[in-house]
């Protein structure tokens, strides 16, 4: 029938013929030896398997490893971004101190800033309520820093900032117990701390370093009514010991800008 | 006339020596292997220059059934010859796809190198229609290649490739049947 196909017979005759070719006898050869060979080898499969199964087995624990890298990297990203700003008092909170020491240590940033601004937040989760007594302790340890690394120049906004600060955490310390916040209709800024504050405007005189000549120790800035001082709470530039607590540069201004 | 041995009992003498064979291949046994070799190389590799048209290629490929199948003689049912050599070429038909797939759709080559017979123009032209027909070949179904391989090069009749190729004598014949109609369709007439 298909030798009858005008069309098809001569294609199909011409592939035939042209398929059924011996092969050659040197390819002939080479395609046995490579059988041969593979036989052979088979016969050695059990070393083979074993050594299959071994590194198949290295592969998986390389595998674990990996997985495990990729898990350990993404629990600590984690961590990391859920403690970012963990409240003092929690349990995260030390992943919040690690990344503030990580800003601070960075070269050329501006300790002072970075201490009013670590300062503010814990003022800030105080006045929402979170554990207020450790966020006001962090409030108070970040500004005893910040103060010693204020610049000389008591025109600076950093000094403002400062005292503002001062002033609310002066608030917050005197509020009763258990009223950790502030009242709710309060602005947040509080930058007008209340006529009770310890730290009132008025105070604010004697929470900025004098320069004048005849200043006694009466006039340390870091004096709280009824707060033992700290230890890191004395100036960095002098002494309260009742000597001239002027700062070492010789530009530092005679009164502090709250003067104004 | 008793003494001598009609057709039949070399079949069988054939038969038992292919499934001792295999029982032999089945071991690791060379010998047995070679016995499989020396059978069923011819069949392998007109399969593969059937399918690829490349000398060099149906070599390679024909090489890598017989390592294959070194490894996957334990799929191998029972030693009766129809059944090797369905095994044998299903493995082939595997590696013919691979290797088609590995160089991607070659250029039309026609291997001239063979050409040893009298009249160089016409082995010259049944190579060119040749390299047509499996220029045509590569437009069909990969089933009805299998099908139009086993029938018209490898001389299998329509139960044999049923056998071969699992399908009932029914399916093969259409696919036979479709693939040809293809092949009217694509091929040029011949000339004169």
């Amino acid at each position: 029938m298909i030798a009858d196909d005008e069309l098809l017979a001569p294609y199909l005759a011409a592939w035939r013929e042209d398929s059924l070719y011996p092969s050659l006898p040197h390819s002939r050869e080479l395609a046995r030896t490579a059988m041969l060979a593979a036989v052979a080898s088979g016969r050695r499969g059990l070393l083979g398997r074993a050594l299959w199964f071994s590194a198949g087995f290295r592969l998986r624990g390389l595998r674990v490893r990996i997985a495990g890298f990729v898990g350990a990297v993404a629990v600590a990203a984690a961590v990391a971004a859920m403690g970012w700003n963990a409240p003092a008092g929690s349990f995260l909170h030390g992943v919040r101190v690690a990344r503030q020491s990580v800003q601070l240590a960075v070269p050329g940033a501006d300790l002072a800033g970075l201490h009013l601004e670590f300062a503010e937040q814990s003022l800030a989760d105080a006045r929402d309520g979170i554990d207020p007594a450790a966020s006001l302790a962090d409030a108070r340890s970040e500004l005893d820093a910040a103060r010693e690394v204020l610049p000389a120049d008591h025109s600076s906004p950093l000094w403002t900032r400062w005292g503002d600060d001062e002033a609310i955490l002066g608030t917050e310390e005197a509020a009763p117990a258990g009223q950790g916040g502030r009242p709710a209709g309060d602005p947040a800024g509080g930058s007008a701390p209340s006529a009770a504050a310890p730290h009132s405007p008025s105070d604010d005189e004697a929470t900025v370093p004098r320069t004048a000549a005849g200043g006694d120790g009466s006039a340390d800035p870091t004096e709280r009514p009824g707060a033992a001082p700290s230890p890191s709470s004395s100036p960095s530039w002098g002494g309260n010991d009742g000597g001239d607590n002027t700062p070492p540069s010789a530009s530092a201004p005679t009164s502090s800008p709250h003067d104004n | 006339m008793g003494d001598e041995p009609g057709e039949g009992d070399h079949i069988y003498q054939q038969s038992v020596r292919l499934t001792e064979a295999v029982d032999a291949a089945r071991r690791g046994d060379a010998r047995g292997w070679d016995v499989l070799f020396e059978r069923f190389h011819a069949d392998v590799h007109a399969y593969a220059l059937a399918r690829l048209g490349g000398w060099s290629d149906a070599e390679d490929v024909t090489q890598e059934t017989f390592v294959a199948a070194v490894g996957s003689i334990r799929n191998l049912r029972d030693g009766q010859e129809p059944v090797v050599q369905a095994w044998l070429l299903h493995i082939c038909r595997h590696k013919v796809i691979d290797h088609a797939r590995r160089k991607g759709r070659q250029q039309r080559t026609v291997d001239l190198g063979v050409a040893a017979a009298p009249d160089p123009a016409n082995v010259a032209e049944a190579k060119l229609r040749a390299a047509d027909m499996r220029e045509a070949l590569s437009h069909l179904k990969e089933d009805q290649r299998d099908v139009l391989v086993r029938r018209f090069v490898l001389d299998q009749s329509l139960e044999e490739v049923a056998a071969g190729t699992g399908r009932s004598v029914g399916a093969v014949k259409s696919m036979q049947h479709r693939g040809l109609a293809a092949l009217r369709r694509i091929l040029p007439a011949a000339p004169g």
